[in-house]
């Protein structure tokens, strides 16, 4: 891989945690990210570390502006009325459809609902993630053992998490866990593990351009 | 290990003397972490409302530097105040420095009622999050200090870098919409925010705080 890519692949994934950090990425992108988290100690700190900046900024950068007279009184008002503790909601552990563990964000997205695969092209299936996100589309995608991908490219971001199995593209091997960004300059040809296929959660944000023959496909492709 | 965690240990030595950890707080000092642990430990109101007198404010300019009018940021910084009350024992000092934490839940507000997107966040007790057996999170606690050797950090970075990092946390715009907006190109601000996580974690100073 030349070093451009990897600096290019590099600056995606940081860039990606910051925004999560700062607060600025959308329904499926934070889905996206808070799915890999639960996989990656390493993300999780450095997310810590771009929350720390949030910390810093906000005792160094905000001159502080006058709350309105009544401000303290309020919420002291409101604490005296609400218990202090919170009652933890128990959330009832659906056992899940995809035969493979999954991050709670994704569990709590995907109850109740039947995971119902859509045929993309012979040995790829979808399925849309029931979200309210107008920005990007968040799916599941299937690919079966050995499995190659049309070679395309990115008009947008796409978030590209391993959930089960293993696939590879020119730029390297990702496994459950493992999370790429691919950006307007990257065009890859994924290509599933021989063995064991793969299933990844998919977040698009702006058009994905086929390239080739598969461009044929375009029209079937959204957003 | 959160603030309760703690307190139930310190009770196993010392049976528990509420007046003991109490007194041990400078109410006009910066010990921001013992406050809310103390709001935990304690439901100590005058910890609070040094807190409020402290962050509040500050909280409403984060909120007002991202667009809200004064009310609504004077609402929402009094939100995250009642929240800060409500999920004390949640927090962490390993976890967080008292200005970090409070930032998340000043940045969640901000998600919630000005962006109105969701937002996941993992969570802590996932079987799967559990068996990652990746490097330990760090095993001291963040103070005052340490937040204020990060400031000082970041006031080193190039003008290029400190105004995307800005930009980001206090205007809440995207990566997209700041290249679109600047003109610069969506792979450099990409890589101007590396390089300037990369920068600071080179930093001698802050590396002792981010080991």
């Amino acid at each position: 891989m030349t070093t451009e890519k990897t600096e290019l692949l590099l600056s995606g994934y940081d860039a990606l945690l910051f925004s999560y950090a700062a607060g600025n990425l959308d329904e499926a992108q934070s889905l996206a990210v808070a799915t890999h988290l639960t996989f990656s100690e390493k993300a999780r700190s450095i997310v810590r570390q771009c929350e720390d900046l949030g910390g810093a900024l906000i005792e160094k950068e905000c001159e502080p502006v006058s709350m309105c007279d009544q401000a303290l009184h309020n919420v002291l008002s409101r604490i005296e009325k609400s218990p202090h503790t919170e009652a933890c909601a128990e959330k009832c552990a659906e056992k899940h459809q995809l035969g493979f563990d999954i991050p709670k964000p994704l569990e709590e997205t995907i109850a109740g609902h039947s995971v119902k695969w859509t045929t993309l092209f012979p040995g790829m299936k979808a399925y849309d993630l029931p979200l309210n996100c107008k920005q990007s589309v968040a799916r599941f995608m299937k690919a079966d053992p050995g499995n190659v991908s049309p070679h395309h490219h990115h008009g947008g971001t796409e978030i590209t998490l391993v959930l089960d199995g293993a696939f590879s593209d020119e730029m390297g091997q990702y496994r459950r866990g493992d999370l790429i960004v691919a950006d307007e300059e990257c065009d890859h040809t994924p290509k599933a593990c021989p063995e064991r296929g793969c299933v990844c959660l998919v977040v698009t944000s702006g058009p994905i351009k086929l390239t080739g023959i598969a461009s044929l496909l375009n029209p079937f492709l959204k957003p | 290990m959160t603030c309760m965690a703690h307190k139930r240990s310190q009770n196993s030595v010392n049976d528990g003397d509420k007046s003991a950890v109490k007194s041990t707080i400078d109410y006009s000092g910066d010990d921001f972490n013992a406050m809310i642990c103390a709001i935990a430990e304690n439901e100590d109101k005058e910890a609070f409302i040094a807190l409020f007198e402290h962050f509040a404010p500050r909280i409403k300019s984060f909120l007002m530097k991202g667009g809200a009018n004064p009310e609504l940021a004077d609402e929402l910084a009094q939100e995250t105040m009642l929240t800060i009350w409500n999920k004390a024992e949640r927090y962490n000092p390993k976890q967080a420095a008292a200005s970090t934490w409070i930032f998340t839940i000043a940045r969640n507000k901000r998600i919630d009622s000005i962006r109105k997107t969701k937002r996941y966040d993992p969570d802590p007790s996932d079987p799967i999050l559990l068996a990652d057996d990746g490097p330990s999170p760090r095993q001291h606690a963040l103070h005052k200090e340490e937040m204020d050797v990060l400031a000082k950090a970041l006031e080193t970075l190039p003008e290029e870098q400190a105004e995307l990092v800005k930009k980001s946390f206090f205007e809440d715009k995207s990566h997209a919409v700041i290249a679109e907006e600047t003109g610069i190109p969506l792979g450099t601000v990409k890589s101007r925010i590396r390089l300037a996580l990369e920068r600071l974690r080179g930093d001698s100073k802050v590396q002792d705080i981010w080991q």
